[in-house]
């Protein structure tokens, strides 16, 4: 077996989800682990922003991609609050163009503090947080469309 | 200046002046979120220095020449999917004060008011959310009245009552006229009379029925106004016979000159 096969073999072993692969023919005897150090970090939730992991400890996803593949389902692996448009319209993060901001990332929010503005009909409605806790994620641009249920806010419970 | 109401059930029975702010929208949102403010409430300023339009545009005005108030409103029998009744209730609501001295009175979608083709009045509604449910509203009605000069607009496109009438009014005998208009097409919509809103908002509609020509996405195109669309969107028959619904950002207005 050349040096190419093995590594077309790894590459398959890595994509394949298996832990542990053993092959043996009449010319080699092939014994692929996976890293064991990460099994502890299984529940992906606390490596948002970890390193790539190593190649081999790829979970079992279809795409090579290992760090941004693994980005997306960590956040919503966590207990985070999305906070949803009621409506169709404009979101407007501040009540008029020279106004500040009503909510930063990292501001603590409690029921009835105003999140934001959403437009609908030259009807300005401000939203009002249902919810407790501290902004994570703005998940809309500044006076941009949002539909109806559409996640506005990432939310962490304090 | 201004004497509460006393020929309406709740609109003005409570009447905050400041001779001048920076927004009665403003003030009023303060206010009612502070619990000082009951529905019916209702801000007066003679000079506001940040007015809004549409989110961003100013509406600027004369120093005490001209409406320039807010009401504070509690429309918790509104849905969240009927929240266009209401701006369609001020609209009119105003239409019907307006009638007593002009004609020709016209509601340009959605809820500017216009005497012939030039704006005479404007409305900008703020409501507060807590989930579907409407906890307030302040509804910024700018109502052109005594101003004669409009020289700085540079549009020219607008008018005011003294302009139309030629006569001169007095701001606070007329403002329980006004409020007395409001509050009845609002005791309507509360009272589940909403279709007979709906109904007439319709009949006012500046274009209705005539061919015009808009702006859609940049194409200047014939259409005739049917009417609104129950969540407010304009619905406009096209040359080809179909009935196309439009949100407020994606159809302009072009005037013939």
């Amino acid at each position: 077996m050349e040096t190419k096969e093995i590594q077309k073999l790894i590459d398959f072993i890595a994509q394949s989800g298996l832990d542990e692969v053993n092959i043996e023919t009449s010319e080699l005897k092939i014994k692929v682990k996976r890293n064991a150090t990460p099994t502890n970090a299984a529940p992906v939730a606390a490596s948002v922003a970890s390193a790539p992991a190593p190649v081999l400890a790829v979970p079992a996803a279809p795409t090579p991609a290992p760090a941004p593949a693994a980005a997306a389902p960590a956040e919503s692996a966590t207990n985070y609050i999305t906070v949803k448009s009621p409506m169709i319209g404009t979101f407007y993060r501040a009540s008029s163009p020279e106004a500040p901001t009503l909510v930063e990332v990292g501001d603590e929010i409690k029921p009835g503090k105003p999140v934001c503005i959403i437009e609908a009909m030259k009807l300005f409605n401000e939203i009002e947080s249902e919810v407790s806790g501290r902004i994570v994620k703005v998940l809309v641009e500044n006076a941009t469309p949002v539909e109806f249920d559409q996640p506005l806010f990432l939310v962490e419970p304090i | 200046m201004y004497d509460s109401c006393t020929k309406t059930l709740f609109f003005g029975k409570k009447i905050v002046y400041l001779p001048t702010c920076h927004s009665t929208n403003d003030i009023a949102t303060e206010l009612v979120r502070n619990g000082k403010l009951a529905d019916g409430a209702v801000i007066i300023t003679d000079e506001q220095t940040g007015g809004r339009g549409q989110h961003g545009t100013s509406w600027l005005t004369s120093r005490g020449q001209n409406f320039t108030l807010s009401v504070v409103l509690m429309p918790t029998f509104l849905s969240l999917s009927e929240h266009f009744l209401l701006s369609q209730s001020i609209a009119l609501g105003i239409r019907n004060y307006l009638a007593d001295f002009v004609s020709n009175i016209w509601i340009k979608w959605p809820n500017d008011l216009y005497i012939n083709d030039l704006k005479v009045g404007g409305v900008l509604i703020e409501n507060a959310l807590q989930g579907t449910r409407i906890a307030h509203s302040v509804v910024g009605i700018g109502l052109n009245i005594n101003q004669a000069d409009f020289s700085s607009v540079p549009s020219g496109r607008v008018t005011s009552l003294r302009l139309e009438t030629g006569m001169t009014f007095h701001l606070a005998e007329q403002l329980p006229r006004l409020l007395l208009e409001l509050e009845k097409v609002y005791l309507r919509l509360r009272a589940g009379r909403s279709e007979s809103v709906r109904i007439e908002y319709r009949q006012h509609l500046l274009g209705l029925g005539q061919k015009r020509v808009y702006s859609i996405g940049g194409q200047l195109v014939e259409g005739t106004i049917m009417g609104v669309s129950l969540t407010g969107k304009l619905r406009l028959e096209l040359a080809n016979g179909e009935i196309c619904e439009f949100d407020i950002k994606e159809i302009k207005w072009q005037w013939a000159d």
